[in-house]
């Protein structure tokens, strides 16, 4: 008899078009939105070419030209600077074209139309320019027998700074949208948990009435949907992750089988949740469809799902939030494999979600299991 | 007047808290979406970066420099360790972690300024580039001040004094006549596209569908009411409805400015207006199908979200790739943005640019109008 129910309640899952959809094919598509949003935004943000700048001489300053030669010819240079007059230069900036203008006469100044880094750090540059004629001028004051070796000392090219990656690991956070991805879609499971519990209770469904009279034990009846369901989620995660690694390609780096691992178990926690939830009082299926669908976006929103700043803003103000929020531990699973280098942090975040899994279960099956019924 | 009157009353009926949920959902939406970003300054200001600095010398120098760098910039605490480090830098919440090595002082009194700093490093970008620059200033001043002569101490104090020294920045403000433009207001106009087509697509399919359904279309068929009368009043029926809810959009937008919309705002109205007729039209192409409410929604979600995600509505257009951006031309939320964008950008504003892209958005709508128009009378032939 379990073996019959559990074909039955697949058979019956997968031919459910509004599961599927919001299971399986909802992620597909916002995956696919999100690669074509944010597939370029890491690479733009990350690169540094040259700033686009203009150089507007209002009065002859010999040696500020030939410092934006040096400039324009070095390999790495951080500034793309071009020479023309005022009119054309305040026409470029206007277009965005240009990041700033820059007035080369007896004084530096700059002109900038928008707030940046970019306008930030041609402020550096003049400021770096200046401080140079301003110690120069002071050394020559005092004693100008040195001016030489601080001349030489200002243009000394250095090496102050090491640098050490931090991480091996993917390292662009815009992917962490996928990783929130995968954690809605796991718990998008919930609509089949509590599609077992409504169809299980003689009072929200016919169905369940007339589980309720048949010769079945509840036990038998509730373990194998709930088996069931597993196995619908597990199909749906792997589909899922197959889908974000081998066609969106995303980078999981070497350690696939682990956010498999991950997502199906995130699945597993999505189930027991909504058996929890389908479980509690005498609403319609369809009210608590709704209500699990605004606990799970807005797991999901803390998580980090349409705000990538929230789960670390979480972190600072209720770090604890993070470890319970079923959303935020799914796509934590994930986000762990792919830059630490240890997988302690994966394994704790693992055995909560298990945890979660049988807490949740138990709890459904509690709450379901000795219901008698007077009359319907 | 009769099709008109059933019209409002299936809406009021069978649609009237869906519409409510939804317009109040989008409205807190809308209001989030808006705030996430800042106003801009119409004076320079300094990009501040994020820094956490590790100081290993612990020296009255390296204090110095953190305390000096820290008046342009937020220092950041955090616990030395890899894992928090990690997760600081993965997630934006800073730029630099910057460890100032045992020995600072002594290397730099020396003048042995080789790799004083370590800087432990997950993007790269123009913070690490920035944070290098001021670096290599401030070392370099140091060691001329040194090299001429002077201690540590006043080599530091001189170079801090002379850095002290802002340039002369002067902020361009194309934009200064029109003071109705702010970005906020530009935000929440933006995400208003994915709201109306979200709301009208849900809502305005889900009733015209209704009405088409057997029972009551075959009613309506019968009485002495006129095949172009009924379309009439429907598109009446569907024009009052859109008109009322993108009012409403309007109303709550007025929020944002203070007061009456003024000056290029207009356009922003004028767009949006558009922009609910093209989002009208195409909830009514889909109503030509005879699909179910569970369909509607997930049209819904992929037309509502593909044309945000595709045109610039959720990403600065200027982030997305040449390919996206020349596929979305066939889309009316890309027109959309665009105009959205010319105005808040001032600096481009070109009128006879936004009239032709206005332009462009009634065409879409033209099409989709079109269409419906020929897929009924094709149903109407074979049915």
């Amino acid at each position: 008899m379990f073996w019959h129910n559990f074909r039955y309640f697949i058979k019956s899952g997968f031919k459910s078009g509004n599961l599927m959809f919001w299971m399986i094919l909802f992620p597909i598509i916002l995956g696919i939105f999100f690669k074509i949003a944010f597939s370029d935004i890491y690479n733009n943000l990350t690169s540094t070419e040259p700033i686009p700048t203009a150089i507007v001489e209002t009065e002859e300053n010999e040696i500020f030209r030939s410092v934006i030669d040096a400039l324009n010819d070095s390999e790495d240079k951080f500034l793309n600077a071009e020479f023309t007059d005022e009119n054309t230069a305040l026409k470029l900036l206007k277009n965005g074209e240009i990041d700033g203008i820059i007035y080369s006469g007896e004084k530096i100044s700059l002109t900038v139309a928008e707030n940046g880094i970019e306008e930030t750090m041609l402020k550096e540059f003049i400021e770096q320019y200046n401080l140079r004629e301003k110690i120069i001028t002071d050394v020559i004051t005092k004693d100008p027998m040195n001016a030489e070796k601080v001349i030489s000392e200002l243009s000394e090219e250095r090496e102050i700074i090491e640098e050490t990656p931090v991480t091996h690991g993917n390292t662009n956070n815009f992917d962490s949208y996928f990783y929130n991805l995968i954690a809605m879609s796991s718990l998008y499971g919930s609509y089949m948990g509590i599609n077992i519990s409504t169809k299980n209770q003689a009072n929200l469904s016919t169905l369940g009435a007339r589980k309720n009279c048949s010769p079945v034990p509840k036990g038998i009846s509730l373990t194998a949907a709930l088996c069931g369901s597993f196995f619908i989620e597990f199909i749906c995660s792997v589909i899922c992750v197959t889908f974000i690694a081998f066609v969106l390609k995303i980078d999981f780096g070497n350690r696939l089988p682990l956010v498999y691992l991950a997502a199906i178990l995130g699945g597993f926690t999505g189930v027991s949740f909504g058996f929890f939830m389908g479980s509690i009082g005498n609403m319609k299926e369809n009210t608590k469809n709704g209500l699990s669908t605004g606990i799970i976006m807005t797991l999901c929103y803390l998580s980090g799902l349409m705000l990538g700043d929230m789960k670390p803003i979480i972190a600072e103000k209720a770090p604890w939030f993070n470890s319970i929020n079923p959303a935020a531990v799914i796509s934590d699973s994930i986000y762990c494999l792919n830059v630490y280098d240890d997988l302690d942090r994966y394994f704790t975040k693992i055995i909560t979600m298990i945890i979660t899994i049988l807490v949740f279960s138990a709890l459904g099956i509690i709450m379901t299991r000795r219901k008698r019924y007077a009359s319907l | 007047m009769q099709v008109f009157k059933v019209f409002f009353k299936v809406l009021w009926k069978g649609h009237k808290v869906p519409i409510i949920i939804y317009t109040v959902i989008f409205l807190v939406l809308a209001f989030m979406f808006a705030y996430m970003g800042s106003d801009g300054e119409k004076m320079f200001e300094q990009t501040e970066l994020n820094i956490c600095f590790f100081d290993e010398d612990n020296s009255a120098e390296s204090r110095s420099l953190i305390d000096f760098i820290g008046e342009n910039n937020n220092v950041v605490s955090l616990e030395n360790d890899n894992d928090v480090i990690i997760d600081a830098l993965y997630y934006k919440r800073v730029d630099c972690v910057l460890t100032i090595k045992k020995g600072y002082s002594e290397n730099l009194a020396s003048g042995n300024t080789d790799k004083l700093f370590e800087m432990r490093k997950m993007h790269s970008g123009y913070s690490e580039i920035l944070m290098d620059i001021f670096l290599e200033k401030y070392i370099s001043a140091v060691s001329a001040y040194i090299s001429a002569g002077e201690n540590l101490s006043d080599a530091v104090k001189n170079t801090e004094t002379a850095l002290s020294e802002k340039a002369e920045i002067n902020f361009a403000d194309f934009n200064e006549n029109d003071s109705s433009v702010n970005y906020t207001v530009m935000i929440y106009f933006r995400y208003l596209s994915y709201i109306l087509l979200a709301v009208l697509i849900n809502t305005l399919s889900d009733i015209i569908i209704e009405m088409n359904k057997k029972d009551m279309r075959f009613r309506t068929d019968c009485s002495g009411i006129r095949s172009s009368e009924y379309t009439f009043l429907i598109f009446a029926g569907s024009i009052v409805f859109v008109l009322l809810i993108w009012f409403v959009f309007m109303l709550v937008g007025m929020y944002f400015t203070d007061g009456i919309y003024s000056g290029k705002m207009w356009f922003a109205v004028l767009n949006s207006l558009i922009f609910a007729v093209v989002s009208a039209a195409i909830a009514i192409f889909i109503s030509c199908f005879s699909i179910g409410g569970n369909v509607i929604t997930f049209m819904t979600q992929i037309i509502s979200l593909g044309m945000s995600f595709l045109c610039g509505v959720f990403v600065d257009q200027s982030l997305l790739s040449e390919g996206v951006l020349n596929a979305s031309r066939f889309l009316p939320a890309y027109w959309y943005v665009k105009v959205n964008d010319i105005i808040l950008n001032g600096s481009a504003f070109d009128a006879s640019e936004i009239i032709s892209y206005l332009f462009i958005e009634c065409g879409f709508a033209g099409v989709f109008i079109l269409l419906t128009i020929l897929l009924r009378k094709y149903k109407y032939k074979f049915s």
